[in-house]
Formats: structure tokens, sequence, C-alpha cells
């Protein structure tokens, strides 16, 4: 399993956490940083996911958990309109 | 007293530059900005409204102070309110003295400035000075929104890394793309009519169209990063040091837009 310690900041694009149906949910509306809320999306396999970013600049006690969240490579949705 | 933490009158004077405008005053006290990025702050207002461009403006986001704290707020109404068009930061954004860095993933923010309601169909300007390059294989949005192919007003980079594009794309559909050596620096798509539409790049050469296009505005906020519609995509992985939505602007007043801006990014030594 791949996490944050495994990775260089040149990396941060590539990966992004996997989260459960449960996790995402605990994360709707939350701040991870002050003016700063998480933005929980689904990938192209409809896995929920979050940013790298959003692991690495927590500092939201509640949610110090996304830290240890397993990465996966990004794959976006394709567009709608394309 | 009216300078709190930020920046005083005379301390302006002291150092030979103008007053501090009652607009921008109120932006450095939300803010909490000191030093240069408060007398920079306060001569882009200065040059805003000597150029007669700062009445056109709905929103103007300076993205000064390195943090997302200090990012959020509108420079023409610095509240801490959506009806202010104060942003909300969501997902992967980074922010430091440098603007914001949308992180290509899901990071995005969102204006409250429902386009709709906020911008008639041909009178509109949109604005970003990108900062930094990045290089995806997906276009990547600066500013706007779009619900359909139909209803479509935005900045974005496509996958090319050398262009950029201005959509005041309703119908028929029309864009207005500029080659650039690079993304960085200001660009601006703007119309001020159903056929009159121009776009500046970084080289501040203003490519017109004059296609006629009708349409409507997007019925969703307007967001900043990100593609913004009913479902965000198109997330960018720029970095970023302004932006800016208001009326439409002549090539005149987008010029003297570029060189303001230009002027601001300069005095923060952030080009």
């Amino acid at each position: 399993m791949i996490t944050l310690k495994d990775i260089t900041k040149e990396q941060y694009d590539l990966y992004v956490g996997l989260l459960t149906v449960e996790q995402k949910n605990s994360l709707l509306l939350q701040e991870f940083a002050p003016d700063s809320y998480f933005n929980p999306i689904q990938d192209l396999n409809d896995n929920w996911i979050i940013s790298v970013e959003e692991m690495v600049n927590c500092v939201n006690k509640d949610f110090l958990w996304v830290k240890q969240l397993p990465l996966i490579i990004y794959e976006p949705k394709p567009s709608p309109f394309e | 007293m009216i300078i709190g933490n930020a920046i005083s009158v005379c301390d302006l004077r002291k150092k030979g530059s103008v007053p501090t405008d009652a607009d921008a005053q109120a932006f450095i006290t939300a803010t909490g900005i000191t030093g240069t990025n408060a007398t920079a702050t306060n001569q882009l207002v200065v040059d805003l409204k000597a150029a007669n461009i700062w009445t056109k403006m709905k929103a103007v986001y300076p993205l000064v102070g390195g943090s997302a704290t200090t990012h959020k707020f509108n420079l023409l109404n610095p509240a801490d309110t959506n009806g202010a068009f104060r942003l909300v930061f969501a997902g992967g954004v980074t922010h430091s003295s440098t603007g914001v860095l949308f992180g290509g993933v899901n990071g995005w923010a969102d204006t409250f400035m429902n386009m709709s309601t906020n911008f008639t169909a041909y009178d509109i300007h949109l604005s970003a000075n990108i900062n930094s390059d990045w290089v995806g294989t997906l276009e990547q949005g600066h500013i706007g929104a779009m619900t359909s192919t139909s209803v479509n007003n935005r900045l974005s980079a496509p996958t090319s890394i050398t262009e950029n594009s201005y959509f005041p794309r309703s119908s028929p559909a029309i864009s207005k793309a500029v080659t650039s050596t690079t993304h960085k620096g200001f660009w601006c798509g703007s119309r001020t009519a159903n056929n009159v539409h121009n776009f500046i790049g970084p080289n501040g050469v203003i490519n017109s169209e004059t296609s006629i296009v009708t349409g409507s505005q997007a019925n969703v906020t307007m967001g900043l990063g990100c593609r913004r519609g009913t479902t965000n995509d198109f997330y960018s992985g720029f970095g970023y040091s302004f932006f800016s939505a208001g009326n439409g602007l002549t090539t005149t007043e987008l010029t003297a837009l570029k060189t303001a801006v230009n002027n601001f990014q300069t005095t923060l030594g952030r080009l």
C-alpha cells in the first residue's frame, strides 16, 4: 500500500487518497485547514478520493486520519461535454 | 483608528506614496495585510479607478497575504459573506505569498456569484493572472462557468501548453485562442456586445472576434480553478496571482487592466 511517506511533492498530482463512502460522508462541509474545505470527488472508477494536498495540509484534529489514507493513481472522470 | 494593524496614511506619505484609498483601506483592514502587500493593493485600486475600470468590476481577487484567510476577500467588497462574493476554497489548493496553486485534482474556489443573475449575456469580462505553468492531459478551467456546450462563458487552457482560450460561447459556438510561449501572464476575455469579443494574452496583443454570438449565462455560481458547472471538472493545476470578473471592457480598458495587474505583481515581486 502506498501512503504519503512514499511520495515526493512532485508526485502530489499523480496520486489521490482513497476514501470509503462513510469516510467521504464524514468529510463533507468540513475544513481541513482554516477557510479550506475538503472536496471529495469520484474518479474514473467511481472511487471517492481527496487530493494529496488535503491530506498533507490537514490540521483539523478531527480529521488527521486522512494522512493515513492509502494512495492510488489519479484517474479523472471524462468530461460529460466532450 | 482607521488603520488597525495594517498600514497608516502617515506611513504611506512618509514613503512618498499616495494616500490610502478608502476602498483599499477596507480590504487592508479585512485581510490584515501590511507593508508592501498593503501599498501594492492600494496602488492597484488607485490605478483601476484612474483607468475608469473600478466601477466595471464585480469582483477582484488580489490573492495577497499568503493564506486562504487573506486570499478569500473580494477587493470590491471585503466582507466575509457569500453576498460579498467572498471565496470559499475547497479541495487541494496551496496558498502562499505568490498566490494560490490549484493542484489539478479537485481544488477550486466558489465565488458565490451566480453568473445568470449577475451578468447579462453580452456584457462581461473574466481575467486571470497565471504565475506558474502546469502540464496536464486535460483542459483546465481558470474562471467562469459552463452548464452545457451552449451555455459557456469562461477562460480556460486547452491541452496545449502554449494556448489559452476565451469562450463567450453559446450559439453559434466560438472561442478565441491566443498562442503564447508560456501560460504565465495576464489573460482576459471580454465582450461588450453580441458581436464584440476581445481577448488579451501575456503578449498584450488584442485578438478580436466579430461573430454574432447569442445565448445566456450559466445558472450556477462562478468558479475559479476548474470548469464550474452542475458538476465541476477540468480542475486546474496552474498557479494564480489575480482574478477579476465584471462588465465588459473596451480594448483600451483591457490594456489598462493588464498594465495595472502587471504593476501590482511587479511591486509584489511575483510576476
